[in-house]
C-alpha cells in the first residue's frame, strides 16, 4: 500500500531505526511498509500516524482499494 | 516490558527442567536398552537417539543461557522483545507454517499412495501420521474459528 512513512519520517529527520524504535517493532517492518512490500496491521497503522501526528489516511492511501460496499 | 521478563523467567525455567530431563532421558534410555549390541540397525537407533537427546540438552542449555544474559541487560531485554511482538515476524512465521503445513499434507498423501506399492508396516504409519496431522488441522481450526 502506498503511504508517506519515508517523506514524513524524512522530515521529522528520523531515521528508519530510530521510527522502529518508537512503534516497538524492527526496522524490516519500516523498511517493508516504506517499499510497499509489506501492509501494516490497523493498531501499527493508527501508532505511525500517532508519531507523526497526523491520520491514518494522511499516512496510507487507500485510494487503490476497492471501496465497492454493499 | 515487566510482563515480558515474567514470561522469559518462566521460559528460563522451562528450559533448565528440559535440560535435566534429557540428561537424565539419556541416562534412563542407555540403562534399560536391551537391544542386540551388535546390530547395525541398533547402533543406528542408538545414535539417533543419543542425537535426538544430545540436541534437545545442547537446544535447553543455549537457550536458558541466552535468556539468562537477556534478562540481566535490558537493552536485549528490549531488543528481544520487538524481535518477538513484531507483527511483521509473526506474519511471515505464520505464512510460511501454513506453506510448509500445506506442502507436508501433500508429500504424506503422495507418500502414503506410494508406500502402498511397497510395504505395509511403512504404508500404515505414513497414513496414521498423515491422518494424524489432518485431525490435528480440523481441531485448531475449529478451536480459532470458535475463538475469533
Amino acid at each position: 500500500m502506498k503511504n508517506k512513512i519515508q517523506q514524513l519520517r524524512k522530515e521529522r529527520k528520523l531515521s528508519q531505526a530510530e521510527l522502529a524504535n518508537m512503534l516497538g517493532v524492527t526496522r524490516q517492518t519500516i523498511i517493508s511498509i516504506e517499499n510497499e512490500k509489506y501492509t501494516a496491521s490497523l493498531v501499527l497503522a493508527w501508532k505511525i500516524a500517532k508519531v507523526f501526528e497526523t491520520t491514518i489516511e494522511d499516512v496510507f492511501d487507500f485510494s487503490t482499494i476497492d471501496d465497492n460496499l454493499t | 516490558m515487566e510482563e515480558f521478563r515474567k514470561k522469559l523467567i518462566k521460559q528460563r525455567k522451562f528450559y533448565f527442567i528440559l535440560a535435566i530431563m534429557s540428561a537424565i532421558f539419556y541416562i534412563v534410555v542407555n540403562i534399560y536398552n536391551n537391544s542386540d549390541l551388535n546390530s547395525l540397525d541398533y547402533k543406528f537407533l542408538n545414535g539417533s537417539r543419543t542425537g535426538f537427546i544430545a540436541g534437545l540438552f545442547g537446544i535447553s542449555i543455549a537457550n536458558f543461557i541466552s535468556l539468562g544474559k537477556c534478562l540481566k541487560d535490558d537493552e536485549k531485554l528490549k531488543k528481544r522483545y520487538i524481535e518477538q511482538s513484531d507483527e511483521r515476524t509473526k506474519d511471515i512465521t505464520i505464512k510460511a507454517s501454513s506453506a510448509t503445513f500445506t506442502i507436508m499434507i501433500i508429500l504424506s498423501a503422495i507418500a502414503v499412495f506410494v508406500s502402498s506399492f511397497y510395504n505395509a508396516t511403512v504404508y500404515y504409519t505414513i497414513l496414521v501420521s498423515a491422518l494424524a496431522s489432518y485431525i490435528i488441522y480440523a481441531l485448531s481450526y475449529l478451536y480459532y474459528n470458535k475463538k475469533y
